[in-house]
């Protein structure tokens, strides 16, 4: 009985768009879904897409529905599958690793009757999208990746400032005279550590602001998205978000989001939520591991 | 829920088919395991059939002394066989002494026998395009009747006592002994047709039988004498 092998790869000849398509147009529908996937993309070898509808048949009161349409260079995909051959690996499946994660958190909340909304957070991308009744029902990609955030806070907390010490560390730190009394060394050690303490306050206090105003920026992002889905979806409002990815595990990031959005935001656990035994890493970094749970969750869900 | 693979829907079910393996190969051994099993059965049922012959084949002390006694007994028979064998086929005949013996009484005191053949022959009739086989006794009576009357109805009353064909050969007056006739008579008739023997016609003759001697020979060429 062999193993299934997942194997990541980030490229930029892959797009990901919502293409509405009007009642009269639905005809050649075709035409104009292989219009926009060639505009999204450019490669030589030629494009390939694939196409889901995101709201339910067209109704006689519906004047436009929306298609998700996800594009995919062909060289990019000669490249994937000439790769995991190379490792004589046999290739199967080629997905989007949007759809695993969904996969894996649709298969964890299936207790959740009303919409709710997923983020993934990775170093390079970044996606937005809201699932309903198991299917998802919104999908796209963000402006802002965790890269961007990891970038804003290491430029808020200003680390070529404290040059010369490391940081959280006070200057003439454990550099007294030794042959001090007893007591003036105690009165010292007690001064630096609350010296410490507080540029440890302030470190914090710079990083929270700085990842408070790039956590308004992505709530702004997903708000759009919301309003968005709550236009096209009419009685159906999102009731919570998971974060995924990297910059999920940032500290107090959902917080912070929650904040701003005002609906229930919490770091995804999908294999604590289904009960899945994995390695103690791995738990602890659940939130990473969502694409694998998915696409090992592929036949079941 | 719904996807959208680049490779395709059919290669990720074949590579869920090539997952199953595991479910085949188990129902496979499931089914070898029943065949080795029944294979196994057989072979013991086999094995057990061969100690059973083998334990019949076995020398047995008892069977031996007993066919040892019987070929001893056959040995003994065979030594009387030579004689036991035209013995038997003289047995395998026809008789008729039961209707020699009472000859004497059906004929009555009027009648003389002087001398009764016989002899039985093999008779092949067709019938129905069948070969029918049958044996045939043959009766040559000579007898002395002493009246006239009893000369005319000897034939009759032969035929009345042994149920067969009673045909009159020859008839000659006695000389010296007028008014007796002696009379040559042929019976022919099949064993087992006899009629009820005592029938004796000649009621009114009240005298007394002289001796009676018969004497004949079978178709054997035996000479019997009763």
């Amino acid at each position: 009985m062999g193993k299934d092998v997942l194997l990541a790869t980030s490229t930029e000849l892959s797009a990901l768009s919502v293409v509405p398509v009007e009642r009269l147009q639905m005809d050649r529908l075709q035409s104009t879904l292989e219009e926009a996937a060639v505009k999204s993309l450019e490669d030589t070898e030629g494009i390939s897409y694939r196409y889901l509808p995101l709201s339910e048949p067209m109704s006689d009161n519906q004047e436009r529905t929306e298609f998700l349409l996800m594009c995919l260079g062909q060289s990019e995909m000669r490249r994937c599958t000439a790769a995991s051959e190379a490792l004589g690996f046999r290739p199967v499946g080629l997905e989007i690793s949007a759809f695993p994660e969904a996969r894996a958190l649709i298969q964890a909340n299936k207790d959740i009757t009303e919409a709710w909304a997923f983020l993934h957070l990775g170093l390079n991308h970044a996606y937005f999208g809201i699932a309903l009744n198991g299917e998802i029902h919104f999908l796209k990609t963000m402006e802002r990746a965790g890269s961007s955030l990891l970038k804003t806070m290491h430029d808020g907390a200003d680390l070529s400032g404290s040059a010369g010490a490391p940081l959280g560390m006070a200057p003439g730190f454990l550099t007294g005279q030794e042959d001090e009394s007893e007591s003036s060394v105690f009165d010292l050690a007690q001064s630096q550590l609350e010296e410490l303490q507080t540029l440890a306050e302030e470190q914090g206090t710079r990083l929270m602001s700085a990842l408070r105003v790039e956590a308004a920026n992505l709530a702004q992002e997903v708000r759009a998205c919301l309003r968005h889905f709550h236009a096209r979806n009419q009685g159906n409002s999102v009731t919570s978000l998971e974060l995924t990815g990297f910059a999920a595990g940032l500290p107090g990031l959902h917080t912070l989001l929650e904040q701003s959005l005002k609906i229930n935001t919490e770091v995804a656990r999908p294999f604590t939520k289904l009960g899945i035994g994995a390695p103690a890493d791995v738990l602890l970094e659940q939130h990473m591991w969502c694409s694998s749970l998915g696409l090992a969750l592929r036949s079941v869900a | 829920m719904k996807t959208a693979d680049f490779l395709g829907e059919t290669s990720f079910k074949t590579h869920l088919e090539r997952r199953r393996t595991p479910r085949r190969i188990l129902t496979l051994c499931l089914y070898c395991a029943f065949l080795l099993a029944g294979t196994f059965g057989f072979h013991w049922e086999v094995t057990s059939q061969e100690l059973e012959a083998d334990r019949s084949n076995a020398p047995n002390p008892a069977a031996s002394q007993a066919e040892a006694e019987l070929l001893r007994i056959y040995d003994e028979m065979n030594q009387f066989a030579a004689r036991l064998d035209p013995l038997t086929e003289h047995l395998g005949k026809p008789t008729c002494a039961h209707m020699i013996s009472g000859l004497e009484g059906a004929l009555g005191p009027s009648v003389e026998i002087e001398r009764v053949l016989w002899k039985s022959e093999l008779e092949v009739t067709k019938d129905m395009g069948k070969s029918v086989e049958r044996t045939i006794l043959t009766f040559t009576i000579e007898a002395v009747a002493l009246d006239e009357k009893t000369a005319t109805i000897l034939d009759e009353v032969l035929a009345a006592y042994t149920g067969y064909e009673a045909t009159i050969q020859s008839s000659e007056a006695v000389e010296d002994r007028w008014p007796a006739t002696r009379l040559q008579i042929k019976l022919v008739g099949e064993p087992g047709m006899e009629a009820s023997s005592g029938v004796d016609l000649n009621t009114e003759a009240v005298v007394e039988p002289p001796p009676v001697v018969a004497s004949g020979a079978s178709s054997t060429g035996m000479e019997v004498t009763s």
